[in-house]
């Protein structure tokens, strides 16, 4: 027992070591630095990815021109999804790194803690954030004006996804909700609970899973076992393409499979095979396929949407994700509001930000309160379904681009 | 040329040294011992033969080549075998596959089955336990097959450490004459003992090592005989 | 609840007892010989599945096919992390051996990263999620496939333990290394031997979770923390003891996950609750023994 000890004692030691991470950066005067916290490894990988490479793109199409004669810097740092790891990167970047501001980001776990430790310093950090989606947050954190919230709040998805499930014929009855455990997916779950009830559907369950888990197969017998009309699950990638792959090895066949924006990404076509994603439903903020105008004020940074997926695709090779076009807009938004400040100066920063008001690729950028918060963007939330591979966007109605395929074409045959 | 020649012998564990310039031979077909007290370094010279500790300085030859640089095992492919200090037979193995290790080395495989006969011929209660795990031996049966196992690789030297430990006086005198009928065979043998009378008894020549030095050395009668023995090691004036 | 259903139950219960314990087996075989905890143990099932993705990917080779060979240079990755790195610390204090295998992991991880990306990935072949449906119980024929590999390589793994002169050898050295080595077994041969059939073994699980799962950078932390606690379980250094603790938590995990309310929630912190109440009563494990 006592080697136990001494073996848990040394990996504690080397994760310690780890999250020390790399040294202080040089600090360059010429150079207008902003941090940005991803779960570059991890089970937010994909996504956030998705987010940098957005992130990447908006600084070098920014720096053609620079802000207020510098360029802009994006310091990325890993929070490898775990929020203590999150807290110290985000401490480096204000103390080592003096970020003027903090862009991106996913989870709502992690941007949770992350605000946590931005409280600690005066004056906070100005923060786009695209990685806010809980109203614990909202609530706890909407008051302030220097954090400018560009991912839908929780509510958003739920309310859409509840007037989505009341569009079908015939009605689905009831509906089983699958959630990851921590405070991202418990505290969705929670939303859906309570909407889907007020609309009269009848929620079986509402069961919590660890994310990442290798195996769905209890969580999906137990709800094969209930049959529910809607399987609706709320969690992360690794997660979706297994519930996916197992729930076809168990031959589950509820009227719908449904989830929310980790359905949506490229990875999770890959790896489940078009044939096995078809007619699986999720819920998106935004998709390539929609269609918006040019910005009027900034059309070299804004483009329409056609033309930015272009841009990203001949340099990336692949779809942008939305989380691809929020980060790529929130950076973009973070660089308008310094040049139109003018000057560094928070207060300065803040107000011009909260005074942009333009059209983009995501569709109209303008902060506007929200339920708790004073400055949000997006209001708008789609749902779409995995058909033939592509994503047919099904509802709001007036912006469809194609036809429900309800209920579920069942596993066998296929 | 002696069977095993040991030549100004250092050995260090780190930073300490256990044994300063140790030099002993054994001719062939003797018996030969090593004597001292407790942590005068005896385990050492063996485990320095063997190579399971490396020499600081000094040189080991057997049959005139040196061995001291040797890894393990190629020693004991060249006919050394080694009988471990508390027998260290693998418990968890049957009695039978404790020997088969013992001929393990690639030399001894094709006589392996031949030898394995002679050996539990010599040792008779091995054969009715063969089937049994080392494990639940008594301590004698163990020390028995720690033995036996050393001799199925046919060596041509045979190192013993401390076999008698423990043992009931019965057991131990068994022991004695299966060694002195080896000899007889012509099989050399370096002992470890802390028996003085009994080792010097049977053997040609010995050795007293006192704190990792040689205190006394000679033929078996004359380190019997010598003054020095009797104060340094026996205690008696 | 129904007969279907618990047969269903159980036979989840085996499909993931079949996958942990491939994780496990090699884990506990390197420690039982060497004394060392591998903490690359998980990278190595990492690396295992990306071979047999970008075997399949690039070249179309299907896991099946590819098995053999992924065994094969993951054996030979083992060996050659033994004989470069692992060696040189097997005489060091442990908290140095236990640096040694924690570095080796975080370089994999950051070299899958750097070359392959932080994307999840997945083999798609016909059989990785087809269902055969036995009396009314869906089995994955996926996993079933793995875990007719992991019974099979597990039996290997027996044969070769108590039926070849290595394999005794390789048990003479788990019991006391300085007595095989008088035996003029030569140990550094078997270490790497060890090390080379633990990594293969790990392999095969990445085989697996390459087609009935996914593979990303950090696959190895998934099933690492899992394959300590069915190592301890079982019994540190017994094989046996390893594939016992697989089955029952496997079980377990199954049962609690699918049964009990939150289960997926609870499932795991059972399994560690089991892990603590066994060692109060059994310190050693199920088979463990000192």
């Amino acid at each position: 027992m006592r080697e136990l000890r001494a073996v848990m004692g040394a990996a504690l030691l080397a994760l310690a070591a780890m999250s020390w991470g790399a040294g202080p950066a040089v600090a360059a005067e010429d150079e207008i630095r902003i941090g940005a916290v991803w779960g570059l490894t991890g089970p937010t990988a994909g996504v956030s990815q998705e987010g940098r490479r957005g992130m990447e793109m908006a600084q070098e199409l920014i720096n053609r021109k620079g802000v207020l004669g510098k360029k802009i810097r994006v310091i990325f740092e890993d929070d490898k999804a775990d929020p203590a790891v999150g807290v110290s990167a985000t401490e480096k970047l204000i103390t080592q790194d003096k970020v003027v501001a903090f862009v991106g980001g996913v989870g709502s776990t992690i941007c949770n803690a992350m605000l946590g430790a931005f409280e600690k310093y005066n004056p906070r950090p100005i923060g786009v954030l695209t990685g806010c989606g809980a109203t614990t947050i909202e609530q706890r954190f909407g008051k302030e004006r220097g954090y400018f919230f560009v991912h839908p709040w929780e509510y958003y998805y739920q309310s859409t996804m509840r007037d989505f499930l009341l569009s079908l014929t015939p009605r689905p009855q009831t509906v089983f909700i699958a959630h990851e455990d921590r405070l991202y997916g418990t505290s969705h779950a929670k939303m859906a609970d309570e909407y889907f009830k007020e609309a009269g559907f009848k929620v079986v369950a509402r069961e919590g899973f660890k994310s990442g888990a290798p195996d769905l197969t209890p969580l999906l017998t137990r709800a094969k076992g209930m049959n529910p009309d809607v399987f609706y699950w709320i969690a992360y990638g690794a997660d979706a393409i297994l519930i996916t792959k197992q729930g076809k090895e168990l031959g589950f066949n509820p009227r719908l499979y449904a989830s929310t924006v980790q359905l949506g990404t490229q990875e999770y076509r890959d790896a489940v095979g078009l044939d096995n994603a078809e007619a699986f439903v999720g819920i998106t903020v935004w998709e390539p396929n929609a269609d918006f105008a040019a910005s009027r004020e900034w059309p070299d940074l804004l483009p329409s949407t056609r033309d930015w997926v272009r841009e990203y695709t001949a340099r990336y090779k692949r779809e942008p994700h939305y989380y691809s076009i929020m980060s790529y807009v929130a950076l973009v938004a973070a660089a308008k509001g310094i040049e139109a400040a003018g000057s560094l100066d928070r207060e300065k920063v803040v107000a011009a930000i909260e005074k942009i008001n333009t059209m983009s690729p995501m569709g109209p950028l303008k902060f506007s309160p929200s339920k708790f918060a004073v400055n949000h963007a997006f209001k708008q939330m789609m749902i779409f379904q995995w058909q033939k591979g592509q994503k047919a966007l099904l509802f709001p109605r007036d912006t469809a681009t194609g036809a429900v395929r309800y209920p579920f074409p069942p596993w066998t045959p296929r | 040329m002696p069977l095993l020649e040991i030549e100004s012998l250092d050995v260090c564990y780190d930073d300490l040294q256990v044994l300063w310039s140790v030099s002993l031979q054994v001719g062939e077909g003797e018996i030969g011992v090593l004597l001292g007290p407790n942590g005068s370094g005896k385990s050492t010279v063996m485990n320095a033969i063997s190579g399971l500790v490396r020499p600081r300085g000094g040189a080991i030859r057997f049959r005139g080549e040196r061995i001291d640089r040797l890894p393990t095992h190629a020693v004991i492919d060249r006919g050394v075998a080694h009988v471990l200090e508390r027998r260290r037979v693998f418990p968890l193995m049957s009695v039978l596959d404790n020997l088969l290790l013992g001929g393990f080395i690639p030399r001894s495989r094709p006589t392996r089955a031949e030898q394995l006969e002679r050996v539990l011929g010599l040792f008779p209660v091995l054969r009715q336990r063969r089937g049994q795990l080392a494990g639940t031996l008594s301590g004698g049966e163990q020390q028995m097959l720690a033995v036996a196992r050393g001799l199925m690789s046919r060596p041509s030297l045979l190192l013993v450490d401390e076999p008698f430990l423990g043992l009931a006086p019965m057991v131990a005198r068994d022991l004695l004459d299966v060694l002195v009928r080896l000899n007889g065979e012509g099989m050399t043998i370096l002992l470890v003992e802390q028996n003085v009378e009994m080792a010097l008894g049977m053997a040609h020549r010995g050795v007293v090592l006192e704190s990792g030095r040689v205190a006394i050395s000679g033929s078996a009668r004359e380190v019997l005989e010598s003054n020095e023995l009797r104060q340094a090691f026996l205690g008696v004036v | 609840m129904s007969a279907a259903m618990l047969a269903q139950v159980t036979a989840n219960g085996l499909s993931l007892a079949g996958l942990y314990a491939l994780v496990a087996v090699g884990l506990t075989l390197v420690f039982g010989v060497m004394r060392i905890l591998n903490f690359a143990h998980g990278e190595f099932v990492m690396i295992g599945a990306y071979l047999t993705y970008w075997l399949f990917a690039l070249w179309g080779v299907d896991p099946l096919l590819s098995f053999a060979l992924v065994l094969a240079l993951m054996a030979l990755l083992g060996a050659l992390v033994q004989v470069t790195l692992v060696t040189r610390v097997l005489a060091a204090p442990h908290l140095n051996q236990i640096l040694l295998t924690f570095g080796i992991a975080v370089t994999l991880q950051n070299l899958a990263l750097l070359l392959w990306t932080g994307d999840l990935r997945a083999i798609k072949v016909w059989y990785a999620s087809t269902a055969l449906s036995v009396a009314g119980v869906s089995l994955s024929l996926g996993r079933t496939v793995g875990i007719l590999i992991a019974a099979t390589l597990t039996v290997g793994l027996y044969l070769l333990l108590f039926r070849t002169e290595y394999g005794r050898a390789l048990r003479a050295v788990a019991q006391d290394p300085d007595a095989a080595l008088v035996m003029g077994i030569p140990i550094q041969r078997v270490y790497v031997l060890a090390m080379a059939i633990g990594a293969a073994y790990a392999g095969a699980a990445g085989v697996v979770a390459s087609v009935s799962m996914f593979t990303y950078p950090l696959l190895g932390f998934l099933f690492g923390l899992k394959a300590f606690c069915v190592v301890i379980l079982g019994g540190l250094g017994s094989v046996f003891g390893a594939v016992l603790a697989s089955l029952f938590l496997g079980l377990v995990e199954s049962f609690v996950g699918t049964l009990i309310p939150q289960g997926g929630s609870w499932a795991e912190a059972i399994s560690f609750i089991v892990l603590l109440l066994v060692l109060l009563v059994r310190p050693r494990g199920i088979l463990g023994l000192e």
